[in-house]
Order: C-alpha cells, then structure tokens, then sequence
C-alpha cells in the first residue's frame, strides 16, 4: 500500500480539484483521504507536499527506436525518460525496424516492456505492411498481440483508394486510425516550415498545405467509412480549424499536437541552423502556434504528446539538409505545457486534460482518471520548480534538445505506475550523491 | 576551447558599416592588381583552405588568386578529392583539416548553414563561398563595389534582381547588401521562383519584368538553372526568355546609364540576349575582376584585418 500525502490533487476527468491523500492498493486507487487523515498502518508514504498529484500522463506520440533504432533510444532508456517526464502510458509508434506490421513483432515489443519497470508500453501497429503504403496489414492479429491504434507512424498513406480500404477494415476491427498528416510531394525536399524564416535561410520549405490537404482528404474518408480517425501529431492552423468544424458535425475524428510545436516557432531554427530543431512536421510560424494553443484550449486538440523521436550525434551533428528530423521530448513535455500555464496561455486543469484523459479518450483506455477503482498510475510533480536542462543528465539514450541549458517549469518528483513508485526524484539525488562519493 | 575567430558567414547579420568598410579595404587592394608584383605580405605564413565541395571554377580560383596575392599558403580541397565522397561527414572533414592548424578555411557547399556548421565545429576563421541557397557573400560584396564604382554611391540606385530568387544565395546576399546601403532593390520572376515573404528580407517582388525594369539604375539577371525546368518552375527555355530574359527592347525601359550584371556562368539567348550580354551597359567582367580585391579584403578582415584580434 502507498499513501501519496500532503499534494493537491487535480483530476479534470473525474471532477477532482482538492487537497487529498491518495491510497494505493494492489495496482488501483483504494481510497482519496482528507487531508491529515491519518495513514493507514504499514502504508508507504510519498511525500506530495507543495506538488499537484494527476495521474499518470498518456504520450500518443512516442518513439523509442526499438527494435532496430537502439542507437538512438531502446524501451529501457525510453521507458525512463517517461517516467521522470511523468509518463506512464506511452504509445509506440509503428515506424520501428522492421516496421510493426505483424503479430510477432508486436508481441515482442509488447513482451519486451511488460519485462522492464518503466510506462505501460502500448504498441501502433502499421496499416500498411512495412508502412509502404502498398498493402493492408493483418489488423485482427494486430489487435490481438495488442496493438491499440493502426498506422504507418511518421507518415500518411499516399494513396487514398488504399487508405479507404483500410478504414473501412479497421472499422471492423475496431481501432482507431492513426494518421500524420503530411503530403508527400507538396512537402517535396522541405526541410523546415515553408514562409519568411526558410526564405531567410535558403532553406526548402515545407509549406502548411502539405499537411492540411491531407487533413481535409483523410476527414472525407472517414466520413464515408465512419473509420475513428486520429490525426497527429498536427502542426498547422488550417487542421485545427478542419478538425473543429469536423468535430461539429459529429465526426469521430481526434488530433494531437507535440508540446514543442506549442512553445517553439520556425524563428528558433535562425539560431544558426541548429538541427535540434529540425522536427516532423516542422516548426511553424507564429500564426500557427498560435492556433494550435487555441485548439488546445477548447478542446479541438485532444491530446498533448511528447512526439518524442530522439537521434543520435550521428543523425544531428551534420547539415541541416542531412538531419534526421526529431528531438528528445519526453522529458521536457511537462516543462513546456508549464510555460504556457504561466504565461497564462493555458491552465492547469487543460493541460493536464490534455495529457491526461484526452489521448485516454482517444483509445478508450481505462487511465487518466483518479478515482476509487481507477489503475494506480500518478504523477506528483512540483509546478512553479525550475529544472534546468541537461542533456548530459537525460534518461533518454537521445541527447538532442531544443531546450539544452534551459530552465524549464515544473519537476516531477514521483511517478506511480500501477501502484508501484517506478520513479522518485529523491532516488535520483541519491543516486548522484552515490556516484559523486565514488 | 576556441579563441574567438572572424567569420564571414553572410551578409544578413552585418551592419551597413562593416560592409562599407569591407569595400573600402577592397578598394584599397586595387592598385596591387595594377603592379608588375601583385603580391603584398599581409598573409605571409598564413595558411588559407579552400574546401570547395560543390563544383566552382570561378569563385575557387578568385579565392585562390586572392588569398595568393596576400602571400598566403593555400591548400585546395575539392569535392571530387575529398574524403567526403567516401562517405566522410563535412564536420569529420573539417575536423582532419583543423588539425592541421589552417587560419581560414573558405566553404563552398550546396547545403544552407554548412559555414554555420563548420564555425562551431572547429577553430578556424570561416569564410562562406556559397551555401546551398542561402548567401554568396563575397558575390553580394563584388556587386556592391561594382555598383559603387560605376555610379558613385548606393544609397538611392534602384537595382532590379530578375531570375529564380528562391534557389538563389546571390539573390540573397545582393538584397541583403544593397538594402542596408539604401538601395531600393526589386526582386523579379515567375510566382515559382519567388519565395514566400521575399519581401521582408529588405526588397519589393513583382513577376512583371517591364514594371522591374523601368527607371532602373542596374539590371541584375540571375542564372537560370535548365534542371528546375524538371520541378515544373517553368514550362519552357522558350517562354523563359520571352517573360522573363533580358533583351534590348526590356533594357530600354531602364535608365540610359543602367548596368547589366550577371554572376556568371551566362545561358546565352535564356536569361540575357548576346547583344546585351556583349553590350556597353554590361560589366560583366568588371564584376570578375572585382571579385579578386574584395575576397583579399575579406581574407584580410578574417586574418585580423588593421588592429584585429585574431
């Protein structure tokens, strides 16, 4: 039994905004307390005292490199980067090597991280086999090795006949379909965000309408075929604006956006072409940023993700034209959404609904609440700390950050999945002080 | 680890001032060009890499032939003799040749920010002889002191800039330059090859050649590269040359003094007609010849230049 003591809890899917005691027992929540009740006899106590208590976050968007990519991250190293970032539900993309387009790699993903303390690892498998967006992938054996959502992570299916017939069969089966929108040949050799700042730069563009053409076709599709369509992560103003109006209609179509593309714009790339910011989709200009913040804030935007693909020096310490796009988020997501609670963008109770019950919804999941019942899996962090960032000191295997030496909000102090302390930022310091004394 | 090094990285980021002052130590330079010895010591000792990894003949041995005149050593590393084609990264490369203690390394590359790159990877002074489409900053300065010499001053010349300002670095480095000197600078062609928000980097954009042209102080034309015509920028060399190039009628819009410039190579017949190529307003090679004293001036400048810290 734990008892999480002394925090604040705040629950947006449940309607809980209080000081509580928090007791967990046999990998559910068994009971929330008044504060200073007493804690029960042989209980063990984590300290929340000054921290907000939410459960444990839900990444939609995560990509951990194995099988195939563990240079740049495996699901140890991925599983601890989301636990010190608070995570405990990461859902895996497709995009590994070999791609995730069949039972057996599935279950062996899906074995691999059950085996490790880390998130509960959910695996996306590929709608099209090895995501050459030729031919479907068997979506029943997918569902039953477990696989929670079906797409060709990182990409869109090219050909619209073929991603008809996927989701109409992926209705069938019952799961939604995962989408990252972006056109192919309008998105041609872009490197970064086609406008002003790429002009400036001499760099190729990526411009808006790559990704919001395949928004507008993908949400006809789904229409016709009733197909739970999920877009993301998403980047630009006109997809917030589509998926609104889709929304209104009664479409069951969900989005996401990466913490990253709500805190940084295309301008952050004039730093002498760093290639921590090359990501996917791109950084967009301001206007953008700010419709996605908006979409955030009234709901259009369902989930907030790490969209965490970390690379190795290999992959980033060359010409910008030659980097591999994405960065090392999972540990610098609650720090970024916190910005936007202080500038007064956001509020709290939305952006732990965003990293919380929304992506829950999303898959219909049983996580993201806390309530008497609920899985054990919390997240106690510290909201007005500073935690500057190192990517010496990363968890993740992938150092490569927008936000190296930076002071970023919040510190995540205890992560609880399925009852049990997987991570304690005391250990962390105890660790250190162990290494320093050695 | 670094001590703090001159760079020349692009235009974009300096003030008026120090692009002046580059001018004028260019001029500076040029009666070394008229003595039977062009060689003054300022280099001597100095070793100066020219890492061309994208062809170039003409801004290579422009270099070459500057850095020589200032009595430096040069070593010339090209893209076909470099390890780079065996698969070496650039940073890799730069590395090897720093180890060598080099003074200045001048990097031509086709990829944007490769100078950028190469400055914080090693310690040595970086001069950009063309990155990708983003600057050409010796080009931008040679056409600066070209425009300079004939027409006095810069501040107030219109100078329109007519080609594929998209994939142009000489594009950029000429708006950045003439703009901070006072120049209204015009940039010119199909919808296709005009980046979006052109304007903000200090130019007005229009695709109507004629509207360009007129009341012009100087006619810049761009090189038309034939393989954009495979992305679908254009339909044809044809339609091109009719909308788009410069002949004697488009000219005659111009104001009766104007300068045609054009960096070179020259598609004969595509962006300019022979006759205006060959023409009293064309000081095509007087640009070449002024490329040799502004890359001494900035060899100079990145050494340490009168009273530097390098």
């Amino acid at each position: 039994m734990i008892c999480v003591v002394g925090g604040h809890v705040l629950c947006p899917a449940s309607g809980v905004d209080a000081p509580h005691t928090v007791v967990v027992e046999a990998g559910r929540i068994a009971a929330l307390l008044p504060p200073g009740a007493p804690v029960p006899d042989g209980a063990r106590q984590v300290d929340a005292s000054g921290c907000i208590v939410t459960a444990g976050f839900i990444d939609l968007h995560a990509h951990l490199g194995e099988p195939g990519e563990e240079h740049k991250e495996d699901l140890e190293s991925g599983g601890r980067a989301g636990l010190r970032g608070g995570f405990t539900t990461l859902v895996v993309g497709s995009d590994t090597r070999p791609v995730n387009d069949q039972r057996a790699i599935t279950e062996w993903i899906a074995r691999r991280a059950a085996a490790l303390p880390g998130p509960r690892v959910l695996p996306v498998g590929a709608l099209t086999l090895r995501a050459e967006g030729t031919r479907l992938t068997e979506m029943f054996d997918l569902r039953a090795a477990g696989a929670v959502a079906l797409g060709d992570s990182g990409r869109s299916v090219a050909d619209p006949a073929l991603l008809r017939r996927a989701m109409e069969y992926a209705v069938a089966v019952g799961l939604p379909v995962f989408e990252a929108p972006e056109d192919a040949a309008l998105a041609g050799h872009g490197v970064m965000h086609e406008g002003q700042v790429a002009t400036r730069l001499g760099l190729a563009g990526i411009p808006a309408c790559a990704e919001e053409v395949v928004v507008h076709r993908d949400l006809v599709l789904a229409a016709l075929t009733g197909a739970r369509l999920h877009l993301g992560p998403i980047s630009t103003a006109g997809a917030v604006a589509a998926v609104r109006a889709a929304k209104a209609r009664g479409l069951q179509v969900t989005c996401a956006v990466a913490a990253t593309h709500l805190v940084l714009t295309d301008e952050a790339v004039a730093q002498a072409y760093s290639t921590h910011l090359r990501a996917r989709p791109p950084l967009r200009s301001r206007e953008h940023v700010d419709a996605l913040i908006e979409g955030v804030a009234d709901g259009t935007i369902d989930a907030i993700a790490s969209g965490h693909r970390p690379q190795s020096a290999v992959e980033k310490e060359v010409e910008f034209d030659l980097a591999e796009p994405g960065m090392s988020a999972l540990e610098t997501t609650l720090g970024a959404c916190l910005r936007l609670v202080e500038a007064g963008r956001l509020s709290l109770a939305t952006v732990v609904a965003r990293l919380t019950e929304g992506p829950s919804r999303v898959l219909g999941l049983p996580q993201g609440r806390i309530a008497i019942g609920a899985l054990g899996d919390l997240v106690v962090f510290e909201p007005r700390a500073r935690v500057r960032v190192e990517p010496s000191r990363m968890a993740s295997r992938g150092r490569n950050t927008p936000f190296a030496g930076q002071a970023l909000p919040g510190r995540v102090c205890h992560t609880l999945v399925a009852g049990e302390l997987r991570w304690t930022e005391a250990s962390a310091e105890d660790l250190a002080l162990k290494e320093e004394k050695r | 680890m670094t001590t703090r090094r001159r760079h020349l990285l692009e235009l974009a980021s300096l003030e008026a001032g120090e692009i002046t002052e580059l001018l004028d130590v260019a001029e500076s330079f040029q009666d070394i060009t008229h003595r039977r010895i062009k060689k003054v010591p300022a280099l001597r000792g100095m070793t100066v890499v020219l890492l061309f990894l994208e062809a170039s003949t003409r801004t290579r041995t422009s270099f070459e032939l500057a850095a020589k005149r200032l009595s430096a050593d040069t070593l010339s590393v090209s893209g076909g003799t470099s390890s780079v084609v065996k698969g070496e990264t650039l940073v890799d490369t730069a590395r090897n040749l720093a180890a060598m203690s080099p003074d200045i390394v001048v990097l031509r590359h086709r990829h944007s920010g490769s100078p950028h790159l190469l400055a914080r990877s090693i310690d040595a002074s970086i001069v950009n002889a063309g990155d990708g489409g983003h600057e050409h900053p010796t080009q931008g300065l040679l056409d600066a002191l070209t425009i300079r010499r004939h027409k006095g001053r810069i501040e107030g010349q219109r100078v329109a800039i007519i080609g594929d300002i998209a994939h142009s670095r000489v594009a950029r480095s000429n708006i950045a330059a003439l703009s901070k000197l006072g120049a209204e600078v015009t940039v010119c062609g199909p919808p296709t090859m005009l980046p979006q928000g052109v304007e903000a980097l200090g130019c007005r954009a229009t695709s109507d050649r004629d509207a360009a042209i007129r009341g012009a102080d100087v006619v810049m034309m761009l090189r038309i590269q034939k393989e954009r015509m495979t992305e679908e920028l254009f339909p044809s060399d044809r339609e091109y040359a009719l909308r788009f190039g410069l002949d004697r009628a488009a000219l005659g819009l111009a104001k009766p003094d104007v300068l045609v410039m054009h960096p070179g190579p020259i598609n004969r017949g595509v962006e300019l007609a022979p006759d205006v190529a060959d023409g009293p307003e064309s000081v095509i090679l007087e640009q070449v010849a002024n490329g040799i004293i502004v890359r001494m001036a900035v060899l100079y400048h990145c050494a340490g230049g009168a009273g530097g810290d390098a």
